[in-house]
């Protein structure tokens, strides 16, 4: 019996030691990520889940945001800036162990731009390929005169059109990720689905139920697998956040000004509270149509600064947002969203809008034609705008009419003309550290467009549209003829100041000298912000996050706040 | 019988076929497309990045692979006819929005998911339902009949995604032994189920007392009282199998609602139903399957129906004389 009580007594602690040293696997649950297909052709939220975790480029974000070697071992940068050649690292496996190759890159980036695949209208870095945009939009055909070319099996290389010394950063962005060429070939489209999925980065796709939640894996074959603490990461992708959180069923959430009251009562919750600026700005912009009173510039300054950014800040975003006198937001260099002078042109003074109202010939708001605000069925509850509304309506005596509208059916009704001064509103977000994120020659020849005066923009807007019409009906002379006309009102009717701007970005993205470069992004950004033309800054709002106190998550600051990396999440 | 039921399914191919001419018609003529919902998307949060008007007129014209069979290249009939042969050789294509998946690949995961829970719903509502009813016709104008009546008006009027989160509140917080969100496990289908049952409980028991104190009043009860039949006999031998004849009629149309109308509870919960499918699909212009949910809604509510008028033939012997 002795024997007998021994022996149990033995594997009795012989197991608990076992269970006690067994090793526990590490999840991370989080809930603020979206998206309905894994195939990085379609722009929407698990592109960012890519980026996060699954697929890595050749350059990678360290934890704190600086652009560091990924799936490259070397790169060189041609002396004028325009051939970058990359060489990939020996090591790099996918996550069924076949070797990451140059050909995976090339598959890849084409893939996405190719106009058969999603169509996702962000192309980041991408677009600065020689003939990649071009591809895009279909007006060529051939995929070989992309700049991209493949060297050997691990070196890739990239003409750009100009020197843009961006582009590396820009390698860290989903645009040109590689993609298994096997795995689609063989599947077609279940190449994207959970198990099939092939993905180069530190984890795998091994479950996706939709509109539920995705599980991700780590991924032995990652070269740097050692360095990966957490082991499954859980996406949640509905439910009631707050709820889900206080239930402990999620680590990681973002919260709202509505949850921040609940939030600062609650000693625990109000401990686990992650506040940090984003590199977003909420805005307003004209859409099209012909009214004199939009071409005063007197008229655009008091609309400005009748409202009163500060007290939107505080008491509709409960602090969590600052005002914004600049589209680009303080984070990216260059800025100039604190320069005194720009912050004195707009700061809220409703006494000195009135003044400049009735210089224009509105005194008291009076014979000021009424506003639309063209918003979208997701938009409806923001509060930012009804603050604007009533700031307008209290401080110049305007009137303002919200028309709402089901999204599919804004999305076209925002590029027609408006009879009546109509304004919409929407999110600007800039995806990383450089000046030339916001300030994209795509965007510098936009400000030539929104520096028009009201008549002009929609004149453009009509021959454009008849140039599709003849585009679509074949007729390629007609359509030449009304793209000069077009060109001559942009490059004619503009502003001085709004040439000044396409010209200081042409001449930084020539410049590779990066103090110069800087100054003259700087030189442009003011320039714009103080013309500002037809988009009205509002707010710079902040990020709030309620994380688990054992879990510590570095946070991408230009990427709507989600976190850096998977791999950097680290348990406490 | 038989011939009545396949002049019935005749019928409903007829109607399915106008239904699904008439949705065709309405879905193609409704502003905004996938692709320009894509492109602004794509805009959102990149604005340096995105497309100016003119790129966007550009992007009109391209077409990708999976849209190209509702391409604006192709006659509006052709398209129509397209998507009829996909429905008879059930080969609708891909989504837009979930392009990885086919339509009868969505059907076909997430039916069983909403079917299930829409009849356990409904199952809860019969079981709750009708004895409230009976109770408060049996105890007309006394407290228990109000306090019935007045429960029934409450959780009629309580959306499901207020009972959502009720629910939540009281079974995973004050008596904290239920999970608020999740899929895979039996005890995931408790709250969805609760959550969506409350309505039909407060229909079922107010149509199940309305219909008892009707049948109550008429003249054959009074006939079987005078017979000198036992209040079990003469309520629930006679006047209960009529009154549920009204209430089988609600049972269709409440299931079909149940299957494709549970987008709040099957949000908050993590249901892959079908309700969030089809409501995405209508916000993101995914033709293929807003066309593919009206026919299914359409059929399903027939189906019901058909169900519904067979179950009344074996009830009501008077249907059965008037079809002879």
């Amino acid at each position: 019996m002795r024997r007998f009580l021994t022996i149990i007594l033995s594997l009795v602690i012989l197991s608990s030691t076992f269970l006690g040293t067994a090793y526990a696997e590490k999840v991370f649950r989080w809930s603020g990520s979206w998206g309905n297909t894994w195939d990085l052709s379609f722009h929407q939220g698990f592109i960012w889940v890519h980026m996060m975790g699954l697929t890595e480029g050749l350059i990678k974000w360290d934890k704190d945001m600086n652009p560091v070697k990924g799936m490259a071992e070397s790169y060189t940068i041609s002396k004028d800036g325009t051939v970058y050649t990359f060489k990939i690292r020996k090591d790099a496996k996918w996550s069924n162990g076949d070797k990451v190759t140059a050909y995976d890159f090339e598959y890849g980036i084409k893939y996405i731009l190719s106009p058969k695949n999603g169509r996702g209208s962000f192309f980041g870095g991408a677009w600065y390929i020689k003939n990649a945009k071009d591809y895009a939009n279909a007006v060529i055909s051939d995929p070989n005169q992309v700049g991209i070319k493949v060297l050997d099996e691990y070196t890739i290389q990239f003409t750009l059109d100009g020197p843009h010394p961006d582009f590396l950063t820009t390698c860290a962005l989903p645009t040109l990720y590689p993609m298994h060429r096997t795995s689609i070939e063989k599947l077609g489209n279940k190449a994207f689905d959970a198990g099939n999925l092939v993905t180069n980065g530190p984890y795998k796709l091994v479950g996706y139920t939709p509109n539920v939640e995705y599980i991700l894996e780590k991924n032995p074959y990652y070269y740097d697998a050692d360095k990966v603490e957490v082991d499954k990461i859980v996406g949640k992708l509905g439910g009631d956040p707050f709820l889900m959180y206080r239930r402990n069923e999620v680590d990681l959430i973002n919260v709202g000004a509505a949850q921040l009251p609940v939030i600062e009562k609650d000693p625990i919750l109000k401990k686990e509270l992650i506040t940090f600026p984003q590199s977003t700005v909420n805005l307003m912009y004209f859409s099209y149509f012909e009214h004199p009173a939009f071409d005063d510039r007197r008229v655009l300054t008091a609309l400005q600064k009748a409202i009163d950014k500060e007290k939107i800040c505080k008491f509709v975003y409960r602090g969590l947002a600052k005002p914004a006198y600049s589209v680009v937001t303080d984070l990216i260099p260059g800025s100039t969203a604190n320069d005194p002078e720009v912050v004195e042109k707009f700061r809220f003074d409703p006494e000195a809008a009135r003044k400049l109202l009735a210089e224009a010939g509105y005194p008291g708001g009076k014979g000021f034609p009424t506003v639309h605000f063209l918003i979208h069925s997701g938009q409806a509850n923001d509060p930012l705008i009804l603050a604007v509304k009533s700031e307008w309506e209290k401080n110049l005596g305007i009137k303002v009419i919200i028309d709402n509208y089901e999204q599919g059916v804004w999305s076209v009704k925002r590029f027609e003309i408006q009879s009546e001064p109509t304004f919409t509103f929407s999110g600007a977000s800039y995806l990383y550290p450089d000046p030339a994120a916001p300030l994209t020659l795509n965007y510098a020849e936009g400000c030539l467009v929104a520096s028009l005066k009201t008549k002009d923009l929609v004149e453009k807007v009509r021959l454009e549209k008849e140039q599709t019409e003849a585009l679509k009906a074949g007729d390629e002379k007609k359509a030449s003829e009304l793209a000069k006309r077009i060109h001559n009102i942009i490059y004619t009717r503009s502003t001085p100041e709004a040439r000044k701007i396409l010209s200081l970005v042409q001449q930084a993205q020539r410049t590779t000298d990066p103090k110069k470069r800087l100054e003259l992004y700087r030189q442009a950004n003011k320039i714009r912000d103080i013309n500002m033309y037809s988009s009205f800054p509002l707010v710079q709002p902040m990020s709030a996050r309620l994380v688990k106190s054992n879990f510590e998550v570095p946070f991408n600051k230009y990427l709507v706040g989600f976190p850096v990396g998977f791999a950097y999440i680290r348990t406490k | 019988m038989t011939q009545y039921i396949i002049k019935r399914i005749g019928w409903i191919i007829f109607n399915l076929l106008v239904l699904s001419l008439i949705a065709f018609i309405l879905i193609k003529n409704v502003p905004g497309s996938f692709l320009e919902l894509q492109i602004l998307i794509g805009q959102a949060g990149t604005m340096g990045t995105g497309l100016t008007i003119s790129e966007v007129e550009k992007v009109r014209g391209v077409e990708t692979e999976m849209m190209k069979r509702w391409g604006e290249d192709v006659p509006l009939w052709q398209q129509y006819l397209t998507f009829i042969k996909g429905l008879v050789t059930l080969d609708m294509g891909p989504s837009f929005r979930w392009p990885t998946q086919t339509i009868e690949e969505i059907i076909a995961n997430t039916f069983p998911v909403s079917f299930t829970i829409a009849i356990l719903a409904v199952t809860i509502a019969i079981i709750i339902g009708i004895p409230l009813g009976v109770l408060a016709a049996l105890k007309q104008n006394s407290w228990i009949d109000y306090l019935v009546s007045a429960l029934v008006m409450v959780v009629s009027a309580i959306p499901n995604y207020v009972m959502a989160v009720f629910v939540i509140f009281l079974f995973s917080f004050w008596i904290p032994i239920l999970p608020t969100y999740g899929w895979g496990q039996p005890k995931n289908y408790i709250l969805p189920v609760l959550a969506m049952s409350f309505g039909p409980i407060g229909s079922i028991a107010g149509y199940m007392r309305t219909s008892l104190l009707d049948a109550l009043k008429q003249d054959y009860i009074r006939t079987a009282w005078a017979k000198g039949g036992t209040e079990r006999h003469v309520i629930f031998g006679h006047a209960m199998k009529n009154s549920l004849i009204p209430l089988v009629t609600i049972l269709g149309p409440m299931i079909s609602h149940l299957i494709l109308g549970t987008v709040f509870v099957e949000g908050m919960f993590g249901v892959p139903g079908m309700g969030q499918y089809f409501s995405q699909a209508a916000g993101s212009r995914d033709y293929p399957l807003m066309m593919a949910q009206t026919v299914i809604f359409g059929l399903i509510l027939m189906i019901m129906n058909l169900i519904v008028d067979i179950i009344y033939f074996f009830l009501d012997p008077r249907i059965r004389v008037s079809r002879r």
